[in-house]
């Protein structure tokens, strides 16, 4: 009998987490049905629901056919059924300059009605490839990687199998993009190769590793070498593979990130506390450095009615980090770790400085849909070009920092590997 | 000049004493013996590392320095059996390091001694109690105590020592009197809290240990001092304590 009232209950409890994680997916909920995005019933402060809808409107009138013909401005590989994958091009119904689409660096000062607006414009054509034969494809395979290298978006004929259809997708890791179809064929117009993207591919010897750093000294943007890396453009010729997006984002993250760390750890260290901010989306963004030898951490506080936390009536926190000699394991807390750690070494190495560094994540409840990491890593790339406050003490910053956060400063220590190292571990030169 | 042999074991069981708290070490040669002074990047642990030229099969060396790689040099001992011979030749010319084992012969090429940290400065310190005990049985207290927290305490309290961690919900706590000890000396109750990432790292060297000496004080770093290399070595780790949380 227990059992059959559980189960009942399970089914009503509008804040079950099976529940709730749907309101993120497609699925309907009777509570949704009960509220039409009205009474807001699920507690956030939009429908994440009719956002999708708004959006979907827009296009709705353009995406009745199986062409499309449009400015591509980049690729999506997808993750499942790995090793067959789904790859194909990113097409908006429009011709014109669409680079701003797939460009995240430009998307500060967005909100997420924006994002997912011009997003959700990407028809995603789909192509079944083995992620290690890319080669056995012809045709078709190539064009998306030499798409997946242009210097400006491709006039693109993508032809489907059926009318293109679904929702915008949503990923904590992946940046949103538009309804999808299988793809029959893609006729691509002139264009251009991004010059040094193009160099690294004709060089069959090249190492990927050493290519992402090479294109990445050459001031390529970061989202661009993801892009290029996710259709295997890079690497030694036997070695190329195809990688979905997902984890292209964090390879190259991360390869850049391990390169300059490298080069942190030489550095002298700051003179003092440096605390840096910066609010997005209704992310708050706190990056303190203290003046003691790297080490990086990144905690996240996700409130609930947030994203990841839609079932929870209590605030989340989640961390990992890493001491100076650097990590093995990946972390638990996803692609976004690297994302900022990435933005994080490129501000110390303009600065000359190397510094213990603890990045402190508010998601407020305004943050209603994920957008991809690049939200973390143009988010802490915004805190550290903003002003920053100085402090003499530790306990000076973190009284400062107080007066930005709802969440204590005890809370945050008891979840903070750096905060408890620095605020409790004495140090042998301290005796 | 730096020529020796050594069973592998051994040495590897001594070298992974320092390897385990820093990455790269600055090894000192005299005709006596090797030894290394290191301290980790964030200041908190220090080891000092001395080994006997009797703990050598043969061993001859003139006074000199050499810089390590910790990570590739365990990574070649690794490599040898437990019983085989380890030769080490250092080649002044092209300063590297000949190491032959089991049929392998590996150079390993030696880091610049000035590249790396600066030996530490060690503390002066009057530790009132000095525990002696058995190196396993600290092992162990480490491995229950890390399963509720990140933190530790080592303490005496009326002739007994004690292992405490406590974490949000569970607490373990280890006692051994007296008399289960090798030896315990004190002048008085003490207490200090360490971070069982340090403790954990010290105990993989230290837990191999017969007998490991522990000096102890009241929210002072504490000593450990154990035996390696069969008696003909030792190793002191000084690790500074945590300050207890609010």
């Amino acid at each position: 009998m227990i059992i059959h009232m559980d189960a009942t209950f399970d089914r009503t409890d509008p804040f079950s987490v099976k529940q709730a994680k749907g309101l993120i997916s497609e699925k309907e909920q009777p509570l949704c049905a009960l509220c039409k995005g009205m009474k807001m019933f699920c507690g956030k402060e939009r429908c994440p629901i009719l956002i999708k809808f708004y959006a979907k409107l827009k296009n709705a009138p353009k995406i009745d056919a199986t062409t499309i013909y449009g400015s591509a401005p980049g690729v999506f590989v997808g993750r499942h059924g790995y090793p067959m994958v789904s790859i194909g091009p990113l097409v908006p119904p429009v011709i014109g300059d669409t680079s701003e689409l797939d460009t995240p660096e430009r998307w500060i000062g967005k909100t997420i009605d924006d994002i997912v607006g011009f997003r959700s414009s990407l028809v995603r054509g789909m192509y079944k490839v083995n992620v290690r034969k890319p080669e056995k494809y012809g045709k078709i395979v190539e064009n998306m990687a030499l798409l997946s290298m242009a210097e400006n978006p491709v006039d693109t004929n993508a032809e489907f199998f059926r009318k293109p259809s679904g929702r915008i997708e949503l990923d904590d890791e992946v940046q949103p993009f538009g309804p999808s179809a299988p793809l029959k064929k893609a006729d691509l117009g002139n264009f251009r190769l991004d010059n040094r993207i193009e160099k690294a591919y004709y060089d069959a010897d090249l190492m990927a590793r050493d290519a992402v750093l090479e294109l990445y000294g050459n001031d390529t943007l970061v989202t661009r070498i993801q892009r290029a890396f996710s259709m295997g453009a890079f690497g030694a010729k036997k070695t190329r593979r195809i990688v979905p997006t997902r984890q292209s984002i964090t390879a190259v993250d991360s390869i850049i990130g391990e390169t300059l760390m490298d080069e942190v750890r030489t550095l002298p260290v700051i003179n003092e506390y440096r605390v840096f901010e910066s609010w997005q989306l209704d992310n708050r963004f706190i990056v303190l450095m203290l003046p003691e030898p790297w080490s990086y951490e990144l905690v996240e506080a996700w409130y609930p009615d947030t994203v990841w936390n839609p079932a929870g009536r209590e605030i989340m926190i989640i961390s990992d980090a890493e001491r100076f000699e650097g990590r093995t394991t990946y972390a638990s807390i996803g692609g976004c770790y690297y994302a900022a750690r990435l933005a994080t070494c490129e501000y110390l190495l303009k600065e000359g400085r190397q510094a213990k560094v603890v990045i402190l994540r508010e998601a407020h409840s305004g943050y209603v849909m994920p957008v991809g990491v690049w939200n973390v890593r143009e988010n802490v790339r915004a805190a550290l070009k903003g002003p920053h406050e100085k402090f003499n003490t530790l306990e000076a910053a973190l009284t400062h920092i107080q007066t930005k956060f709802d969440i204590p400063i005890s809370r945050w220590t008891r979840n903070s590997f750096i905060l408890k190292d620095s605020r409790f571990q004495r140090r042998l030169t301290d005796f | 000049m730096f020529k020796a042999v050594i069973n592998a074991e051994v040495f590897k069981d001594a070298i992974e004493a320092v390897s385990t708290l820093v990455d790269e070490a600055k090894f000192r040669l005299t005709k006596d013996g090797m030894s290394a002074r290191a301290v980790d990047p964030a200041n908190v642990a220090m080891v000092a590392f001395d080994v006997n030229a009797k703990a050598f099969d043969t061993f001859e060396a003139t006074e000199g320095e050499i810089g390590i790689d910790l990570v590739r040099f365990m990574d070649i001992l690794g490599m040898a059996s437990k019983d085989d011979k380890l030769q080490l030749n250092l080649n002044e010319e092209t300063r590297k390091l000949e190491i032959r084992t089991g049929g392998l012969a590996y150079t390993l090429s030696l880091l610049d001694p000035s590249s790396i940290r600066k030996e530490p400065k060690v503390p002066s310190l009057e530790l009132p109690a000095k525990i002696v005990l058995n190196g396993t049985e600290l092992r162990r207290a480490v491995k229950a105590a890390e399963k509720v927290s990140d933190h530790m305490a080592l303490g005496v309290q009326d002739k007994t020592f004690y292992v405490e961690a406590e974490g949000d919900l569970d607490k373990v706590r280890l006692e051994i009197p007296e008399s289960s000890l090798v030896s315990l000396k004190s002048t008085g109750n003490v207490r200090s809290l360490f971070s069982l990432d340090y403790l954990n790292d010290i105990v993989k060297s230290l837990g191999k240990a017969e007998q490991v000496s522990i000096d102890l004080g009241s929210d002072y770093p504490v000593k450990f001092t154990f035996g390696i290399a069969g008696g003909n070595g030792t190793v002191v780790y000084l690790l500074a304590p945590r300050i207890e949380s609010e």
